[in-house]
């Protein structure tokens, strides 16, 4: 029996041929092809095996992928992470008090918080305001709503204009205890 | 031009440069940028040598077109050579360099990348057409500080009277400095803490204030921790 014939007529024809030149690979028109068939059809024959684990033997071409050979062992995983000192959170001892708002900032650094603050200022005196074009200055909202209907967000938009929940924002640094 | 070894900051040579331009450029338009260290340092030294150029503009006027290769003058800054030449430039006639200054701030959030401030020195609060402007991040902070000095009733330290000391190293109108970009910058900050703006109160401050940074005398070397000597010590 030809392996080909042994397939269901329908499975040939909807799969692509391009696995077919694996199958010649596999099974050669004349050399050995005898046993390479009475292989193949001992594995199509399993019951168990159903066409999707079929196409798995196929598409990887028989051949498997590297992979660890063996789980990395407890000790194993804790010396390559932990060990080395620069893969480890480091203390900071460099914090100073921000002399105008007192709380801890980093020694040689501007505080964040007060940085914040003042660009927040150069932005509010700064901002220009965006004038309406002529033609829609004396139009009345009614007239807005037909004339440019608003436009609509997607999903996609929305979660994006949703900036909280992904952004991340800095925290202001506790204030400084006062020694007695 | 530029001499010495400078950073590639992983662009090719064209890409580089677009971008140093732009950084340059964008200095000379808000007066203070924010961007990674590096980029700031390598940004400065551009920047340096453009202000450097305008200061010989009036006489050179080859210097024109040099400087006008360093800028992106189109859009927004078309009108940015006339600034620079006319207006930023002689406020560094004085100085014999360093016209940009880099203030290290905390690690980029995203990335852990260092940043900084790149900002002009000694950057007025209006230009000369009178309209406010962004800039010297760094007087903006020392009015902070002052004004929570004042709040809290603690005396001015010694490296609050120091820093504005320098701020007055090539200014000749002392006075103005303080009743004019001080008190202007205060009460901007006032408004945004949303204090009580009492102005005669605060012309008295800004006159202690003015008294104390003319009377601060910059500590000496032997302050900190090491003295220059003449002659090596006799040995024993």
């Amino acid at each position: 029996m030809s392996l080909i014939s042994s397939l269901p007529m329908n499975w040939v024809l909807s799969k692509p041929l391009a696995i077919l030149p694996r199958w010649s690979i596999l099974v050669p028109s004349f050399l050995g092809r005898h046993t390479e068939v009475k292989h193949l059809e001992d594995i199509l024959k399993k019951p168990s095996e159903s066409a999707p684990s079929l196409c798995d033997f196929f598409s990887n071409n028989g051949i498997l992928l590297a992979v660890p050979k063996k789980k990395v062992s407890h000790q194993k995983k804790r010396q390559k992470l932990y060990a080395p000192a620069r893969k480890q959170l480091k203390m900071i001892h460099h914090l100073n008090q921000c002399p105008s708002c007192g709380h801890y900032k980093r020694a040689n650094t501007l505080c964040m918080h007060c940085v914040g603050e003042i660009r927040h200022i150069w932005k509010t005196h700064t901002a220009k305001e965006v004038l309406e074009p002529p033609q829609e200055q004396n139009m009345s909202d009614l007239d807005k709503r037909i004339l440019y209907p608003g436009k609509k967000d997607t999903e996609y938009m929305k979660k994006l204009k949703d900036k909280d929940t992904y952004l991340e924002r800095r925290m202001k640094p506790l204030p400084v205890e006062k020694k007695n | 031009m530029t001499q010495g070894l400078a950073r590639h900051f992983s662009r090719t040579k064209a890409h580089r440069d677009a971008m140093l331009k732009n950084l340059v450029t964008q200095l000379f338009q808000h007066g203070s940028i924010v961007s990674t260290h590096e980029k700031c340092q390598e940004a400065s030294r551009l920047a340096e040598r453009v202000i450097t150029m305008a200061k010989k503009a009036d006489t050179q006027p080859r210097y024109l077109s040099e400087i006008q290769s360093r800028l992106m003058l189109a859009g927004d800054n078309r009108h940015l050579l006339q600034r620079v030449v006319r207006e930023i430039a002689p406020r560094y006639q004085a100085r014999p360099g360093g016209y940009t200054r880099i203030l290290k701030l905390e690690p980029r959030l995203g990335d852990r990348a260092k940043q900084s401030v790149l900002e002009l020195v000694d950057s007025p609060l209006f230009n000369s057409s009178g309209e406010f402007q962004r800039g010297n991040l760094k007087l903006w902070l020392l009015c902070k500080t002052v004004m929570a000095n004042e709040a809290e009733g603690t005396q001015y330290s010694e490296l609050t009277l120091t820093n504005l000391k320098k701020m007055l190293k090539f200014t000749d109108d002392v006075e103005s400095f303080f009743t004019k970009h001080v008190l202007a910058v205060k009460k901007l900050i006032a408004e945004q803490e949303g204090v009580v703006w009492d102005k005669d109160r605060q012309l008295q401050l800004v006159k202690e204030l003015k008294q104390q940074v003319v009377a601060q005398i910059p500590p000496k070397q032997a302050d900190k921790g090491f003295v220059y000597v003449q002659q090596r010590p006799e040995r024993n």
